[in-house]
């Protein structure tokens, strides 16, 4: 017996980040990533597809997102240097098979995790993935060396995540709120 | 704060795309073995897209807070991703006018927190709520707010209001599948049904945007109503201008008010005027069950062609035995209806029963106007006989089940346009068989 609609959609919106996030692996744009993930709920509810469980969907979902994502970035014309499919699928084969946390609840933490980071911190964040520089634009946007850029990015996520899981977890504590 | 991870750091550079040919295969090489670095990895993308979202949610507010308060907001406050209870703060201290911050404060306080964009305000038959990360919701009311998601008509009396935050509203009725977002843009996707829009003017460079599987619509301020499947999309302007993209070959065109175009790759794509109204109308059942509810019954030796009447659960838990036939379609006449209109209907039940008759109606802009009804005693009619009754309209009334929004919807059904004719029986199947239905004009003086 396959799926019904009602199964599919909350399916894929439970894994709306996970996929959006794939997307966005390839064509490192969060507009285009969430494009890309309204695209695939799109087809799989007009198509004339039908899937067995939510497994095969979610398989479905990570492909079609990576197929939209390339074909993304063949008609902008981009130049992104896209990581092998090998590697892609072992990503996509994780982000399958991990127990994930509602995404609600997750975007909850995070914001709440966001606030206790600087300004700054923000602000940087904001640039790179809202308003999609890259991060050399970044540095100088706000007038800091490139590699300090890269350090600071790579800080904030890790400190994220841990915050996030803090809170999920009820046991972590905020970000610290020194200058990062 | 940690300090950072050289491994982490070089994902960041490969990500930024600034690493050569040689590192950034080495990075491939670790990703393959690595899954802590590919945690990492997935971690950095998860959180650029909810950094993404929570900061088109904070645009979106502050878009809409701007247009309630247009006082500048205290410069560098604004720009912090939010904590609950900050978007009233913020509101208490850029507002102007304390009536201003008194309305939006109380909005916030009652809608925040998980960046709820929209209001139900009408709502009939039985509808649900998917978003929030797979959460489902069916017990809507008037007055619910939803963050953005999938809402879907789950029966084909369904019909709901949803209004934005800038007063847009959007409704749709019958089985239809929506998703809808505004973070900062209104998104929307209609699956398959009809709806009918009122756009407020929407800031500029981010027109309201409506995807059907055929056709994408960009709207800035206006009226307009749509009815889409999988391979056509109708639509029906009547203020303002739509662009329309036919998604089949990228052709695109704009819609002035009083004017319609279907997009569809089988179909000529081009502007056409609106048709006249007329005030006469005969089903068309021989010819097939388009545009039907229940089963369609080719004519045979001992009947002619009709529905018969098939059972669904209405809202209020009620099974109703229901046959329908559109009228007003994209490509003919919309018929309206008179006072002195009266409706003609041909059948047959198996059983004596009461029967229910009515239309669903749609106003002059193609937004739900109401179901009107009557209802004929069992006595009228005998088990395996053929019936034919005609009703004045003024006979018809709200159905009850709308009481509740009497006062948006008008009191009878006239000069307003046909977009069913319906009947049925309730609780038990009494064999109730449609085989033409009429809507018959004012006689002449």
């Amino acid at each position: 017996m396959s799926l019904s609609e009602q199964a599919v959609l909350q399916a894929l919106m439970q894994a709306r980040v996970r996929v959006s996030g794939a997307a966005w692996l390839i064509v490192r744009d969060t507009h285009a990533a969430e494009d890309i993930f309204q695209n695939v709920a799109l087809k799989a509810l007009t198509r004339d597809l039908s899937f067995e469980n939510e497994s095969a969907l979610l398989s479905w979902a990570f492909i079609t997102a990576r197929r939209e994502g390339i074909d993304w970035i063949r008609r902008h014309r981009r130049e992104i240097t896209c990581l092998d499919t090998e590697i892609l699928e072992l990503l996509e084969h994780e982000w399958q098979s991990e127990a994930v946390r509602p995404e609600g609840l997750r975007v909850d933490a995070l914001r709440e995790c966001l606030d206790s980071v600087p300004e700054e911190s923000r602000r940087l964040l904001r640039l790179r993935y809202f308003e999609g520089h890259n991060c050399e634009e970044v540095a100088r946007s706000m007038g800091i060396g490139l590699n300090a850029i890269y350090k600071r990015v790579s800080r904030l996520h890790e400190s994220l995540r841990l915050c996030i899981e803090g809170k999920l977890g009820d046991a972590g504590p905020d970000l610290e709120t020194g200058a990062p | 704060m940690n300090p950072p991870d050289p491994k982490q750091e070089r994902l960041v550079r490969y990500v930024d795309g600034r690493l050569s040919e040689a590192e950034a295969g080495q990075v491939a090489a670790s990703l393959r073995d690595d899954a802590a670095a590919r945690r990492f990895l997935r971690e950095m993308a998860e959180q650029a897209v909810m950094i993404a979202d929570l900061e088109r949610e904070t645009r979106g507010r502050r878009a809409w807070i701007r247009e309630q308060a247009p006082t500048a907001p205290a410069k560098g406050r604004l720009a912090r991703f939010p904590i609950p209870s900050r978007p009233f703060t913020v509101v208490l201290a850029m507002a102007a006018s304390i009536a201003v911050l008194l309305s939006a404060g109380l909005l916030f306080r009652g809608s925040r927190h998980r960046g709820e964009i929209a209001t139900i305000t009408a709502l009939d038959g039985a509808i649900q709520w998917t978003g929030d990360g797979g959460r489902v919701v069916r017990d809507l009311t008037v007055g619910t707010k939803l963050q953005g998601g999938i809402i879907e008509g789950i029966e084909p009396l369904s019909w709901f209001e949803l209004q934005f935050a800038d007063g847009t509203t959007v409704a749709i009725t019958g089985n239809s599948t929506l998703t809808f977002s505004d973070l900062g843009q209104k998104r929307l996707r209609l699956k398959s049904g009809t709806a009918s829009a009122n756009v407020r003017p929407q800031p500029a460079g981010r027109p309201m945007v409506l995807q059907t599987t055929s056709a994408a619509l960009e709207v800035l301020g206006t009226q307009f109503a749509i009815e889409t499947d999988t391979s056509a999309t109708r639509l029906d302007v009547s203020q303002g201008k739509v662009r329309v993209k036919r998604l089949s070959d990228g052709a695109d065109l704009e819609v002035p008010a009083g004017h319609r175009v279907l997009a569809a790759a089988d179909h000529d794509f081009s502007v056409l005027p609106d048709l006249a109204p007329v005030d006469t109308w005969t089903s068309r059942l021989p010819l097939g069950p388009e545009r039907t509810l229940g089963r369609w019954m080719p004519p045979d030796a001992d009947r002619d062609a009709g529905l018969l009447a098939v059972p669904f659960t209405t809202r209020p838990g009620w099974t109703i035995f229901a046959a329908a036939t559109g009228v007003s379609a994209w490509d003919a006449p919309p018929v309206v209806l008179h006072a002195g209109s009266r409706l003609r209907l041909r059948g047959r039940v198996a059983m004596s029963s009461p029967v229910y008759f009515g239309v669903t109606v749609r106003d002059a802009n193609g937004a739900f106007a109401g179901r009107f009804q009557t209802v004929r005693g069992e006595g009228e009619f005998v088990a395996g006989e053929n019936f034919d009754v005609t009703l004045p309209l003024r006979d018809l009334v709200l159905d009850p089940v709308l009481k509740p929004m009497a006062k948006k919807l008008p009191a009878r059904p006239f000069e307003l346009t046909v977009e069913s004719v319906w009947c049925h029986t309730l609780h038990r199947p009494a064999g109730l068989e449609l085989f033409q239905a009429q809507v018959i004009p004012p006689a002449v003086p």
